[in-house]
């Protein structure tokens, strides 16, 4: 299993009351899985992510990552793992608005020191992704579509072994939806896990497994259906 | 190909944010400028106050009684004046023991109108005897100062070889004094001889009464004996003395109303500089933290990506620093696009003792405003930082 989700909460506070946005999860994530988790809004799904991500601290429970109990990870460790191992796609288009197509996608390389120049693989991305004519853009010169495929070359940059994407056709018309979809199933072609969350269970027209989340507790829909 | 390091992230975002980083810059750059102004003006004034009672050369000023002040004047300001001493107390100074040296000065006040060059102090010195012109004298006088020859002081617009109108007659500038930071160098200097003649002519054009002018003066400085106390001594001549009309002084009372004057300009510069200063940082920190609650999404992408709380707080940090940097940096260069160069024009439009600092000090001076105003972008900037690892913090609030 590359990633094993077991007995997870995390509890937020509301004034004096607490409640629970991740609520006893256990979820199990073997390599080349591609996951959809869909949920109404507030049902915890980024929570979960940002969990799995280190980006927030669970309350209880366990997430063992790649054979590791991340639970204990100081937060230098987490922040490595993030950028090496896990590729995120944010909420929203997640791009910085100061820096080129091609720096965006080249920063995460640069955050820790390694070999190499990581130039071509990122021009192999953007290509990938359908955007090599962008390379020199500003993000406030592209459109929805184009900063999404802009988030995904970034977050695969490190080449990492899973993909988290926070609503990533969220805000996108029919057509580019279903064109990042199609990107994410030829990254999965590639051997890459993939965890997707969307509040549009119709777009969940791809994949091999299909979560719903409601209220922090997580389940595996009654039967996987794909959606046209 | 370039790097992404903190640096040029950090450089990047100033030069996309043109606006921004130019008001900060701006700000940091007049503060940088105010700093190393009110440093070089106050060291200045300081440095032309500490000196000065060593730069009138002599260890007491005899004057008239009830001409302290103008004698200041003269000596100190440059400010015209005309007074005299009484014969009989030139009999009676000439009597004490415990002189070492003494050398008297003649004060003739020249006028505004077209009998001279200039409204100007002119002072006659005794060349044989003197102790306190000489030490100024830039170069050798050609021979001894004859009668008719002149040396000026620093600011009088005159050169050797130049001819100057007083009353009725014309003197030849011989020689310069160096600048002295005091009424000397708004002042013109003859010997004895040339000067009771022009006293003469003075006392022709202003109807004054003739007194003895073979032997007038206005003040004698004198030198005490070495081993011999000055406040002592000043205490026990001072009463002898004052029944014939003179008062003594000594350098340090002259400069005691005017210290004290200047100390209180000092503090006044001093604390609006450090207020100043206070503001900046204040100002810029909450500048800062305005930034950092519309950036809170730019770090939370950094987070995102892999990176630590620390390095965003690093670049954070950098980032003011650099700005800082440049704004430093454009402070000193409007110094000394704006203040260097006229830097002879304010010796001359300063009233008040005023001696610029020589180069190497002047360099300090620059490089403590630069590095004080530098300091401002990094510590307006702490508290941002220490709030970065909350607000770059995922929560279930920022996600859905």
């Amino acid at each position: 299993m590359l990633l094993e989700i077991r007995k997870l909460r995390k509890e937020y506070r509301r004034g004096d009351a607490g409640f629970l946005a991740v609520n006893d999860v256990d979820i199990s994530v073997g390599e080349n899985d591609f996951i959809f988790i869909t949920g109404r809004s507030g049902s915890g799904k980024s929570t979960l992510l940002n969990l799995i991500a280190g980006l927030a601290r669970p309350s209880s429970g366990k997430i063992v990552f790649d054979g590791r109990d991340i639970g204990g990870a100081n937060e230098k460790e987490l922040a490595f793992l993030r950028n090496s191992q896990i590729g995120y796609i944010p909420q929203g288009h997640g791009i910085l608005f100061n820096f080129t197509v091609l720096d965006n996608v080249l920063l995460p390389f640069y955050f820790y020191s390694r070999e190499g120049d990581p130039k071509k693989r990122a021009l192999s991305l953007l290509e990938q992704t359908g955007i090599p004519h962008l390379v020199g853009s500003y993000p406030d010169q592209l459109s929805g579509g184009e900063l999404r495929r802009v988030s995904i070359a970034r977050s695969l940059i490190n080449s990492p072994c899973l993909l988290i994407a926070d609503e990533p056709t969220g805000d996108l018309d029919p057509q580019t939806t279903n064109d990042i979809l199609r990107m994410f199933e030829r990254i999965s072609a590639e051997g890459v896990t993939i965890i997707l969350v969307t509040h549009e269970v119709d777009t969940v027209s791809c994949g091999n497994r299909h979560l719903i989340m409601e209220e922090g507790f997580i389940r595996e829909a009654d039967c996987f259906q794909r959606y046209p | 190909m370039r790097r992404l390091n903190a640096f040029n992230i950090s450089l990047q975002n100033l030069r996309r944010r043109p606006f921004r980083s130019f008001c900060i810059a701006s700000f940091v750059a007049l503060l940088s400028f105010v700093l190393i102004t009110g440093s070089l003006l106050t060291f200045s004034l300081r440095k032309g106050m500490s000196s000065m009672s060593d730069r009138l050369g002599a260890d007491l000023i005899l004057a008239p009684i009830g001409y302290q002040h103008s004698a200041e004047g003269v000596l100190l300001r440059g400010e015209p004046s005309a007074f005299y001493l009484d014969m009989e107390a030139l009999d009676k100074i000439s009597g004490v023991k415990g002189f070492s040296r003494t050398s008297p000065q003649l004060f003739i006040a020249t006028m505004d109108s077209s009998h001279c060059s200039f409204p100007v102090q002119l002072i006659g010195y005794e060349p044989n005897t003197d102790f306190v012109i000489a030490p100024w004298l830039l170069g050798e006088v050609p021979g001894i100062l004859a009668f008719g020859e002149v040396i000026v002081g620093s600011q009088i617009d005159a050169t050797a070889g130049d001819k100057l109108m007083f009353f009725s007659s014309e003197y030849r500038v011989v020689a310069r004094l160096e600048k002295t930071g005091m009424g000397f160098d708004t002042s013109v200097f003859f010997n004895m001889e040339t000067a009771r003649a022009a006293l003469k002519e003075y006392f022709y054009y202003t109807g004054e009464d003739v007194r003895d002018v073979e032997r007038a003066a206005s003040i004698i400085t004198a030198d005490i004996d070495e081993g011999l106390d000055p406040v002592a001594f000043t205490r026990e001549i001072h009463d002898a003395l004052r029944l014939s009309g003179v008062d003594v002084i000594r350098p340090q009372d002259f400069i005691g109303e005017l210290s004290r004057n200047l100390n209180l300009l000092m503090s006044v510069i001093f604390t609006l500089t450090a207020i100043l200063w206070l503001l900046a940082v204040g100002v810029l920190t909450v500048l800062f933290t305005v930034i950092l609650n519309e950036r809170k999404g730019e770090f939370r992408i950094y987070r995102v990506l892999g990176a630590t709380v620390g390095w965003i707080a690093r670049f954070v940090l950098l980032e003011a620093a650099l700005v800082s940097l440049f704004g430093a940096l454009a402070g000193v260069f409007a110094f000394c696009l704006l203040i260097l160069p006229f830097r002879a024009l304010i010796d001359l439009g300063m009233i008040l003792p005023y001696i610029q600092p020589r180069a190497g000090t002047a360099a300090l001076l620059i490089a403590a405003g630069f590095f004080m105003s530098f300091l401002v972008g990094p510590l307006a900037s702490l508290y941002s930082v220490l709030r970065i690892g909350p607000v770059s913090a995922a929560s279930v609030w920022d996600g859905e």
